[in-house]
C-alpha cells in the first residue's frame, strides 16, 4: 500500500492527509513519499523539529532532503509560513510535505483554517506538485473532504487485526 | 497504517502492517494467518459414494 500511495501520488493524486498519533509513523511516511516521489527535489516544511535534529533522527535523510529543501518554520506566522509554501510550490517541486499542518493550523481561527485549507487544496490541484499534509489530530475535519487521499498510522493494529 | 480514502481508486486493501524498524518503512503481510489460528483438524477428501441432497437449485424449486 504505501508503493501504491506513491504511485497514487506520481500518477496525478495531488493532496494527502496522514493522520495519526505522536509515535505512529507519520513523519517516517512522509520521508518514505518525500523520497520515492520527490527523488531529492521534495520539499519538507517543519514546525516541530528542528533541522539537526532530523537528522540525527532519520540517518539516511541526507540522501532525500538537501539543506535548501528541509524549511524549518517553528517560529513562522501563519502568513508567512504560506508565502514560503506559495513560493515552494512555484518552482515545481514533485511532492510538499507539511509537518505538522495541525500546528500552523491551531495559530488561525476557525474560519481562517477553512479558507486557508481551501486555498492551499486549489493550489495543489491546480500546480504539479503534490501536497502531502500531516496531521496531528484523528478526528475528521473539514480537510478530511477536501483531500484526495487519507492515511491513519496506528501503533495497535495487529491488536485490531487479530483479536485482543 | 489504515487507508481511508483514495479518491477516484478502489481500496483492495485497506490495512497494511508496517514496521518502523530504523527509522524506515517495513511492509509486512497483514493476512498471513498465524499458527495459533490454523486448524489442527484436516478434512477427509472428497468421497463420490457419500450421498447428496443434489444441486441446490433444485432444493430451491422445490420450496423444501
Amino acid at each position: 500500500m504505501v508503493d501504491e500511495l506513491a504511485d497514487y501520488l506520481r500518477q496525478g493524486g495531488r493532496t494527502l492527509l496522514i493522520k495519526g498519533l505522536p509515535g505512529s509513523g507519520k513523519t517516517t511516511l512522509a520521508l518514505h513519499l518525500l523520497k520515492t516521489v520527490g527523488g531529492s527535489r521534495g520539499i519538507y516544511f517543519s514546525s516541530r523539529v528542528s533541522d539537526e535534529s532530523m537528522r540525527k533522527h532519520f540517518v539516511d535523510i541526507h540522501r532525500i532532503l538537501g539543506e535548501k529543501n528541509f524549511i524549518d518554520t517553528r517560529l513562522d506566522l501563519a502568513e508567512n509560513f504560506l508565502s514560503q509554501v506559495f513560493e515552494s510550490i512555484r518552482n515545481k517541486p514533485p511532492i510538499v510535505v507539511l509537518d505538522s499542518w495541525d500546528a500552523y493550523a491551531k495559530k488561525m481561527s476557525e474560519i481562517e483554517r477553512l479558507k486557508t485549507e481551501e486555498v492551499l487544496i486549489t493550489l495543489a490541484t491546480s500546480s504539479e506538485s503534490s501536497l502531502v499534509f500531516v496531521g496531528e489530530s484523528i478526528e475528521h475535519t473539514n480537510l478530511d473532504f477536501l483531500v484526495d487521499a487519507i492515511v491513519e498510522m496506528k501503533t495497535n493494529l495487529k491488536a485490531d487485526l487479530y483479536g485482543k | 497504517m489504515i487507508t481511508h480514502k483514495l479518491r477516484g481508486k478502489p481500496i483492495w486493501r485497506n490495512h497494511e502492517v508496517i514496521s518502523l524498524y530504523d527509522a524506515k518503512m517495513h511492509t509486512m503481510d497483514v493476512y498471513k494467518r498465524p499458527e495459533f489460528a490454523k486448524s489442527r483438524i484436516t478434512l477427509a477428501d472428497e468421497d463420490g459414494d457419500v450421498f447428496l441432497w443434489g444441486p441446490t437449485n433444485s432444493i430451491s424449486s422445490s420450496g423444501v
